[in-house]
Formats: C-alpha cells, sequence, structure tokens
C-alpha cells in the first residue's frame, strides 16, 4: 500500500463512522428544532435579504419565517429518521442540500460552524452504511493477548525499574486498548476525510490568532465572560508574582498551543486503528483530554456558538478515545435499536408469510403522515403545517412505490414508524422548550422598533401563551395597547 | 508481541478500478478546497469577510463598532440630508452585518435605500475600536442613486 492509499484506505474501527454519523444526525435534529426555530422570525424583516451567494439572491424568493421553519423542520425529521432507520445516500444528500440551503439562503445566518456542519454532512453522505446489529456481530472478544503474559513478571526482575514498565505498558495496554477485542474494521476514507477536515479547521482557528492583540491577551479576555471567570485565577497568579498581562498572554497562548495540538492529534488518529501501537492510543486520548478541555472552557465563558462544542465532542470522543471503550458504550446504546430491529425482522417475516405486507405498509404510512399533519399544524409556528403536508405526501407517495417489493416495504414500514418518533421527539422539544416564546417575542420586538404596532401586539400576545414562569410580556403588551389606543 | 489468532472481519473494501480514481480525485479537490478557501482570507483581499475562514473570534470579530447612514431624500422640491433611523429601517440582527461591515450586506443595503421613493444618496459610515482601545480609522461608502454605483470614501483596514 502507497503512503496515500494506507492513509485515505486504511482500515477503520467501523464503529467510529457508524457511532459519528449517528451522533451528528441526532444533535443536527436537536439543535435545528431547539436553537434555529427560535430565530426564524427575523428572516425577511422588513423586505430585506442578502443570500450568502450572489446567484442565489438572484434565484430564490425574498426568504420568509415560513419558508426558514419549513425547511428546519424537515431538516430535523429527516436526520432522525435516517438516525433510526439506517442512512441512505440519497438521503444524506438531500439532508446535506437542505442544511446547507437553510444557512445559504440568508446572511443572517453566519454562525461559522453552520458551514462546518454542511462539510461534515457532505463527508457523511459518502460514509459506508452500518447497522448496530450487523457490527456487534462480527465483533466480540478474541483470544487473550499474550500482552497478558507479559503482566507477570519475571523472578529476577520482580522489583526492577524495566518490570515496572513492563507492567505499565502491559496493563496501559489493555486499560487503553482492551482486552483483545475483536473489532469488526471498514474502509472508510471520507471517514479519514472529515477528521482531517475537523484537524485543518483547528489548524486555522490558531492561525486566526496569530497577531499582537490575541497574543497580549486582550481579545480572550474580552469574549464572552472569560475575563470575569478567569479573573479568579488572575488574581492567585498576581499572588504568585506573574503580572496581570503575563497571565493573559500564557491564557491566549495556551488556547493557541491547545488548537495546534488538536490539529496534529487528528492527522494522527488516522493511524491509531490500522497500527495498533499503545503510545499512539496515549497520544489519542490526551488530544480527546485537550479537546475536552478546550470545549468545557469555551462552554464555560459561553461565547454563543450553539452547539459547536457538542459536535466536536462528539467527533473528538469517536475519533480519538479507545476503541474498546467506544464498543462497550456502544453495545449498551445500541441494545434497545438491535433488540428493535431484530423484533422487526421478525414481524416482517410474519407479514410475508400472512401475505399482509401492502396492507401494514399503506396503514403505517399513513398514519404517520396523518400524525405529521395533525403535528404540523398544532406546533403554531408559521410554515409549521406546510413543511407536515410535504413530509406526509412524501412518505404516502414512497408507501405507494416501495409496496411492490418486500425489501421496500420492509423499509418504508421502518421508515413510517422512524417518523412517528421523529415528530413525537419534535413536539416534545418544541412545546417543553422556549422556542415558539422566543419566535414569537423576537418576532414582537422587531415588529415594534420598525413601528409596525398592530401586528406587534399580536405577535407578543401569541408569546404570552408560551411564556415561562416569571417571563410576561404583560408590559409590553399594556404599552402597545396604550399606543394603539386599545 | 504474536499477532491475534482471528483478525477482525472487514465491512467495507476500499473502491476498486474507476470508482478508486474517482475518489482520489474527490479526496484531493476536498482536502485542496479546505486548505485553499481559509488561506485566501490571508492571501487575498477580502476586507471583513471572514466567512468560511475559521477565524472564530478573531481581532477583526471583536472590534466594537458604531454605524452611521445619513440619506438625502427629495422633498418638496429641496434636498434634505438626516440620519437614518437604522432600527426601524432594518432588523437588527442586519444592523449588526452592517456593524461588522459585511461589504455585500453594505452595497445591497445602499442599493436598496436607493430604491425607497425620494431616496437621491446615501453616505455609510461605520467607526470602530480595536479590543485594546484604540480607534481604527472609519470605513465609508456613498451612493448617488441616479448613477448606482458605490464609492469608497474611506477604509479603516
Amino acid at each position: 500500500m502507497s503512503v496515500w492509499e494506507r492513509h485515505w484506505y486504511g482500515d477503520v474501527i467501523a464503529l467510529r463512522p457508524y457511532l459519528l454519523r449517528k451522533g451528528v444526525l441526532v444533535l443536527l435534529a436537536l439543535d435545528a428544532w431547539l436553537l434555529m426555530l427560535g430565530h426564524a422570525g427575523r428572516y425577511g424583516a422588513g423586505g430585506f435579504n442578502v443570500a450568502h451567494f450572489l446567484w442565489l439572491d438572484a434565484a430564490q424568493p425574498l426568504p420568509v419565517p415560513g419558508l426558514y421553519i419549513g425547511v428546519v423542520l424537515v431538516v430535523g425529521l429527516l436526520a432522525l429518521v435516517m438516525a433510526l432507520v439506517g442512512e441512505s445516500r440519497t438521503g444524506m444528500a438531500a439532508l446535506w442540500l437542505l442544511y446547507t440551503y437553510s444557512w445559504c439562503m440568508s446572511m443572517l445566518d453566519s454562525y461559522q460552524h453552520h458551514y462546518l456542519l454542511s462539510v461534515v454532512l457532505f463527508c457523511l453522505v459518502f460514509f459506508p452504511p452500518a447497522d448496530a446489529s450487523g457490527l456487534y456481530a462480527l465483533s466480540g472478544i478474541r483470544s487473550r493477548r499474550p500482552a497478558q503474559r507479559c503482566s507477570q513478571p519475571t523472578a529476577t526482575a520482580t522489583w526492577s525499574l524495566r518490570a515496572a514498565a513492563q507492567r505499565c505498558s502491559a496493563t496501559l495496554g489493555i486499560v487503553v486498548g482492551g482486552r483483545g477485542w475483536r473489532l469488526a474494521t471498514t474502509s472508510a476514507w471520507s471517514y479519514r476525510m472529515l477528521l482531517t477536515f475537523v484537524g485543518i479547521v483547528y489548524g486555522y482557528t490558531a492561525l486566526a490568532k496569530v497577531d499582537d492583540t490575541w497574543r497580549k491577551g486582550h481579545t480572550f479576555r474580552s469574549i464572552g465572560d472569560a475575563g470575569r471567570l478567569l479573573e479568579p485565577l488572575s488574581v492567585h497568579a498576581r499572588e504568585l508574582g506573574m503580572s496581570s498581562e503575563s497571565f493573559w498572554e500564557l491564557m491566549a497562548s495556551s488556547v493557541v498551543l491547545a488548537e495546534v495540538l488538536l490539529a496534529l492529534g487528528y492527522v494522527v488518529v488516522a493511524y491509531s486503528d490500522q497500527l495498533e501501537r499503545a503510545w499512539l492510543r496515549l497520544w489519542c486520548l490526551a488530544t480527546w483530554l485537550l479537546a475536552l478541555g478546550l470545549h468545557a472552557m469555551i462552554e464555560l465563558i459561553d461565547l454563543s456558538i450553539g452547539w459547536f462544542s457538542y459536535y466536536m465532542l462528539w467527533a473528538a470522543s469517536v475519533a480519538l478515545l479507545p476503541a474498546s471503550w467506544l464498543h462497550r458504550l456502544g453495545m449498551a446504546a445500541t441494545w434497545p435499536a438491535r433488540l428493535l430491529q431484530a423484533g422487526l425482522t421478525r414481524w416482517e417475516q410474519e407479514q410475508t408469510a400472512r401475505r399482509e405486507g401492502p396492507l401494514v405498509t399503506l396503514v403505517l404510512a399513513c398514519g404517520a403522515a396523518a400524525l405529521t399533519v395533525f403535528a404540523g399544524r398544532a406546533l403554531d409556528l408559521p410554515g409549521a403545517p406546510q413543511a407536515a403536508l410535504v413530509v406526509a405526501v412524501l412518505l404516502l407517495v414512497r408507501a405507494v412505490v416501495s409496496a411492490r417489493s418486500a425489501a421496500g416495504r420492509a423499509r418504508l414500514q421502518r421508515e413510517a414508524l422512524a417518523t412517528v418518533a421523529a415528530v413525537g421527539l419534535l413536539w416534545l422539544s418544541v412545546t417543553n422548550s422556549d422556542v415558539r416564546y422566543d419566535y414569537y417575542r423576537f418576532v414582537g420586538g422587531d415588529l415594534s422598533r420598525r413601528d409596525r404596532l398592530e401586528d406587534a401586539l399580536s405577535a407578543y400576545l401569541k408569546a404570552e401563551r408560551y411564556a415561562p414562569e416569571g417571563e410576561s410580556r404583560k408590559d409590553k403588551i399594556a404599552r402597545l395597547k396604550r399606543q394603539l389606543g386599545i | 508481541m504474536p499477532k491475534a489468532a482471528e483478525e477482525p472481519a472487514r465491512l467495507a473494501d476500499p473502491p476498486q478500478g474507476r470508482a478508486r480514481r474517482l475518489t482520489d480525485v474527490l479526496i484531493a479537490g476536498f482536502v485542496l478546497v479546505q486548505l485553499a478557501l481559509p488561506l485566501s482570507c490571508y492571501l487575498a483581499d477580502r476586507g471583513s469577510d471572514e466567512r468560511f475562514c475559521w477565524r472564530m473570534f478573531s481581532t477583526l470579530r471583536m472590534r466594537s463598532c458604531s454605524v452611521l447612514v445619513l440619506e438625502t431624500r427629495s422633498e418638496s422640491g429641496e434636498r434634505v440630508s438626516r440620519e437614518l433611523a437604522l432600527y426601524k429601517a432594518l432588523h437588527s440582527a442586519w444592523v449588526s452585518s452592517l456593524k461588522r461591515f459585511r461589504r455585500n450586506v453594505v452595497d445591497k443595503f445602499l442599493r436598496w435605500r436607493c430604491e425607497q421613493p425620494g431616496t437621491t444618496s446615501a453616505v455609510f459610515t461605520r467607526s470602530c475600536r480595536e479590543p485594546d482601545g484604540s480607534e481604527v480609522p472609519a470605513d465609508r461608502l456613498a451612493i448617488d442613486c441616479t448613477e448606482g454605483w458605490i464609492r469608497v470614501m474611506g477604509s479603516g483596514r
């Protein structure tokens, strides 16, 4: 194998791309519903919009809240259904296009991590197919490694440093490498592409900080809550004889160093599964700890960057943690899915025997479609009923097309059940969060500022319906009514 | 250390033949684009446009800025200049984009103002301070609605 082939096509523990894709899809669905929907009211406000690309500005109609909400709802549903049922290349490509459009349509959404997710989704399109049952059927415990026999020191070297080092190395090898797990591997060039991309991102984030203002700590001190949160440390450092300026310089430089090391870590990790060296695994584990530290700090200082850290931590955990740890974690996490998959397979076989397949498929599809339409109307957000109708119609069309073959019916039945679960989670997410309250109060605030008082009042009255405890907008409503002479 | 008795099962093999060549091209293209696009922020003059550059919380981003738009309108045969109430004309999120001097947003905004009845010209000024408190020269753009093109009268970089 050439260097190129070894780097891109070498074996990867199959669990890694599998878990990465599942985790990203679930996070994406919840991110879309919980964080993106609330800001939909700004789209098309005042009749002004600038798309990210000139050609899109010319091609698309003015984005309005209904369009944005519709796109985001479908993104979430599609992501979650694929996470539950298994991903098709067409489905992933559709998700990538739809999600990318959700931020491309307007420069109102200039979150860099949304662009990052578009690139991640692009890579996910080409991930190798896998399902939990197949993965765990091919994995298991192989015979104990000779390394464990090395942990017994020789009689002459019992208390020597060399014996202690041998014991440590063997123990670490077992702890970090696992006790001889036979884990299924796969060729996953797009997974490696994704890791390379993450490494490039860290590299460039480090490069962006190579300027005097960052190096001296001015920028770091002024972002989020960094100044306030790290002030006690700064005081402690002063007591130890370090000046405030030196402290902030040190903190700022540490961030750059962490990002450089993370970039390197994502290069090295490409070989950790292939080469099975304890030092490589330790390096990956250290990189993971660094990622944990950096992103935990980012969350603590509240940089208002959505769930960027959670995505990065998920990627770090899947790519950098020992495969044996992931195997155990994945075994527990996928147990319900594997159980359900086995049950569904048996049920599908019974249907085929009783020739009930087409009827069951149609009933499930109609039920899922009806539930989707009902939920869309009940969400009380512009664009939701229309998006729900589109999803329902697609499901029914697929039901008619898929009913002809047993495999198609089986797939469609699982998709229908997954749609029901996804719609249920959508409902729970939106109704148990401040999404609708935020949407209507932001709309009300903007309309008030632009002197559209009647529309502002309508928006605030709706927001009041969903206002959490202590967040009532009664005062604003009363003021608007006075201004309108009501 | 002796090899383990059983080799792990493999789920998928690498692509072969034509598929392999296409995949190699895709990989190379992807990596090149991911390296080159952010690099353009450092090598080309992209102004305040840091999109796709992975410049999170750069010094440019952390500048504290304010914007002022002076509009000249034709009212009862006279030309009257007044400051535009930005938060009444635009959603606050767009005002933030103007403060960040997103050039395509500023340009489109000025042209959009020219579409409003009576507007004959507009001058956009953005003033900023660096995180260390030092002032940055103001960015200033002007549009004449009859001509339609935008002049750069001052640059803050």
